[in-house]
Order: structure tokens, then sequence, then C-alpha cells
């Protein structure tokens, strides 16, 4: 078929109905969908939160050790569950499922390890007297800047939504594989590469999060020794 | 078949219409960016930034199927196009050649390409600019600076996860076209509240000497 002649039932031939104008199938597709529509969520949650950090006095508490620490090994948990869970979606390309369930559950097994550190680190913010909606009196008397202004009491409500919200994601995602690791004879090709999305996609929020969340507000000076 | 190419002729016309309408909102966009650019004065300022990313964005939309459409009939010249093609990549990858070729093939054949090689060289990369932003926290510098290589690198880490781990570099471009443009868009018109965010700040009440004890006793008991 000549090129033109291509360019001519291009058209016609892609959107009658009875293809898919995609290539994929419907699920990969409204997997897709889904995963637009949630990164509109956590972009929306990001830019409320960047607008109230524009404009208040925001306090930078994270101190290396255990906030930074622990945010850096909760990252690579993260980023090696991505690679494992590839290396799962390209066994079961393979047809060897058997390998494909191994790397999955060793991808449940890192993103659990996630959620567990990520809650010690919760743990450590609560226990030292962050709320949501107030600050520990240690922060506001140190971030208090030199005209008086107090820091914004919204940096719990900021912190714990976003990373919480996360982490919810993160424990969908885990059961989510669970229920794949467990049918995983049953399921087609397509529906692990779909879960896998899903996973890639959490790990992607983590990229956004992890530098504007705690990057940026790391205590270079150790104001909250 | 007479029937059929009566249908045939109609798409193109069609088409035509269509590519005409999208050429002109591009150029519209384009020639809008233009026109705001040399009107402003000063042209830095978050409003105009915003505008033109807006026109920019909008333009490309309205470009893609046109462009697209001048590429399938090969009269668009692209220079590492023929370079692309031979090295095994099957047009499909490339985008919207050879479509009706393919209708009838099932649907569940698996086409899953990258190595395990290339992955975990992917996996190394994104190790090596989380690194990076993890030391960058801890050297002085601007708040704006950091912020901007910060998104950067984000941005670049995230286009990493997306084109090779979720695959989408080995989809289909009407897929990506579909799925990344209208994304960025939404994301970009979210910058709509900047203006306000930075005018809330300058609406402040600024304590200008230092505030009496029992004040800022009470503004402590207040948090």
């Amino acid at each position: 078929m000549s090129t033109e002649a291509r360019a001519e039932s291009f058209a016609a031939a892609d959107w009658d109905g009875g293809t898919l104008p995609y290539r994929v199938g419907h699920r990969k597709l409204g997997m897709w969908l889904f995963i637009v529509s949630d990164s509109l969520t956590f972009s929306a949650l990001l830019m409320g939160y960047a607008y109230l950090r524009a404009s208040n006095v925001w306090p930078t508490p994270f101190p290396f050790y255990p906030s930074i620490v622990f945010s850096s090994v909760m990252t690579f948990c993260l980023l090696s569950s991505s690679l494992t869970m590839v290396f799962g979606v390209s066994a079961s390309a393979r047809g060897d499922k058997a390998g494909a369930r191994k790397w999955i559950i060793a991808t449940i097994l890192l993103g659990l390890a996630f959620v567990v550190l990520h809650m010690i680190e919760w743990n450590h913010l609560i226990s030292e007297g962050l709320r949501p909606f107030f600050l520990p009196e240690h922060w506001v008397k140190v971030f208090t800047t030199t005209d008086g202004t107090p820091p914004s009491p919204l940096f719990g409500a900021t912190f714990f939504a976003i990373t919480g919200l996360h982490m919810f994601h993160v424990l969908t995602g885990a059961l989510y594989l669970s229920v794949v690791a467990a049918r995983v004879k049953k399921l087609k090709h397509e529906d692990i590469e779909i879960s896998g999305l899903y996973w890639h996609f959490v790990d992607l929020v983590w990229m956004f999060v992890f530098p504007l969340i705690y990057i940026m507000s790391v205590d270079v000076q150790g104001l909250t020794k | 078949m007479d029937h059929q190419a009566s249908q045939q002729s109609g798409m193109k016309k069609e088409a035509t219409v269509l590519n005409v309408i999208c050429t002109v909102g591009a150029i519209a966009f384009l020639a809008f960016a233009a026109f705001n650019a040399i009107t402003s004065g000063d042209f830095f300022t978050t409003d105009n930034l915003f505008l033109t990313v807006i026109c920019l964005l909008f333009a490309l939309v309205l470009a893609v199927g046109p462009l697209l459409y001048l590429k399938d009939a090969g009269k668009l010249p692209l220079p590492f196009m023929k370079k692309a093609l031979p090295e095994g990549s099957s047009p499909e990858q490339l985008g919207t050649g050879s479509v009706a070729i393919e209708h009838d093939e099932p649907v569940e054949e698996v086409h899953f390409s990258g190595t395990n090689k290339l992955f975990s060289f992917i996996w190394l990369w994104l190790l090596v600019l989380t690194a990076i932003e993890i030391i960058l926290a801890y050297k002085p510098m601007s708040i704006h600076l950091m912020l901007t290589i910060l998104l950067g690198l984000s941005i670049i880490k995230a286009a990493l996860i997306i084109a090779y781990f979720m695959h989408l570099k080995f989809e289909r471009l009407s897929l990506i076209l579909t799925v990344v443009p209208m994304l960025v868009i939404c994301i970009c018109l979210l910058f709509v509240f900047f203006p306000d965010s930075f005018r809330s700040l300058g609406l402040r009440y600024k304590f200008n000497e230092p505030p009496p004890v029992e004040v800022k006793k009470t503004a402590d008991e207040d948090q």
C-alpha cells in the first residue's frame, strides 16, 4: 500500500469502530485515563501546598536524621519496587508466570517497607507535637520571623494530607498487586501490565512529593534541635 | 466499490477541513503569544509567562493533527525519521503509520519492548538523580533556584518512569497525544492561582517593630 493510500484510509479505518484506535485494550486505556485523573488530584494538592507556602511564613523543620534519612530510604524502596515490578511484567511477557509472581511479591514487600518506614517517620513528627493544624511549640518559636510573623500552622495539614494520600495509594497498590500475584496464572499479560502501570504511577507521584515536601523543607541550620 | 470510493473522498474532504481549522487555530494562538510578547513591556511577569506557555501549548496541540497528517502523506521533511525506521522498529511504534494493515490481528498479542538491562540502567539513573536532589538540599542557594532545579530533576525522573517503566515510549503516538498534552495543560492552568498567593503574602499585616511580649504570647497560644 502506498503511503498516500494509507493516509487516506487512516481516518476512516481508525475511528469507524471495530478497531482499537490506540492499539491497547480498553482496560489499559481505562487505567491510563484513571492515572491522568489521579495525577490531577495530586497536582491540585501539591499546587494547594505551593499556594500556602508562597503566601505564608513556612517552617523548614526536617532534620537530616530521622526525616531525610528515612525519606531517602523510602525513595530507594519505591524506586526499587518499580524495577522489580517491571521485571515482573517482562517475565510475564515471556510467559514465565511463576517468575512474574515472584517479582510481584518482591514489589509488594518493598511497597510495604515503604509504608512501614513512612509510619515510623510520621510517628517521629507526631511525637514531636506536629498536628494537622498545629505546629510544635518549639518550631513556632524558632521559625517566627524577625518582624514577629509566626510560621503557618497549616504545615501539618499539607504534610499529612499529601503524604497520607500517597501512602493510601501505596497500600491500595499493595492490595491490588497481592490479588494479581494470587491470580497470576489466570490473568492475561495485559492485566499484569495494567497493575504495573498503577504501581509505577504511585512511584511517579513520590518523585514529586519527595523533593517538594521533604527536600524543600530541610532544616539546614539545625534550628529544631 | 463505488460507494467505498465516495465514502473515502468524503473522509478526505473532512480531514482537509479539519486540518485547515486546526492550522488556523494553531497560527492564531502563536500570533496571540507573539502579540502578547511584543506589546507587553516587561515580559517576565507571572501573567505573561502563564499566557505564553498556555498559548504555545494550545498551538502545539492544534498543530499536532495537521503535522501528523503531513507526515503520513510523506510531505513533512523530518531529518531523523529515516534513520530511526530501519533499526528494527516497526512503524507502529513511531505512530500513525501502517494503520490499515494490521486491523484484523487479535489484540491479545503480547508486545513488550525493552530489556531488563535497559530497565536496570533507567533505575540507576533514577537513583543518581535522587542522590543529586538530596545533596542539593544541603547546598546554600536561593529557594527559587533550588525549586527550579528540583522540579527540573523531578520532571526528568517522571519522564523516565513514564517512558520506560510505564512503557509509553513504546505505545502508539495517538495514545501518548491523548494522555500527555491535556494533562500538562490542565496542570499549567493550575498556575493561575499563584498571583493571588503572592498578593496575599503582600496583604499580610507587617510587624514593623518587634511586637510587645504579651501580643507575642497570645499569638503563640493561637498556634
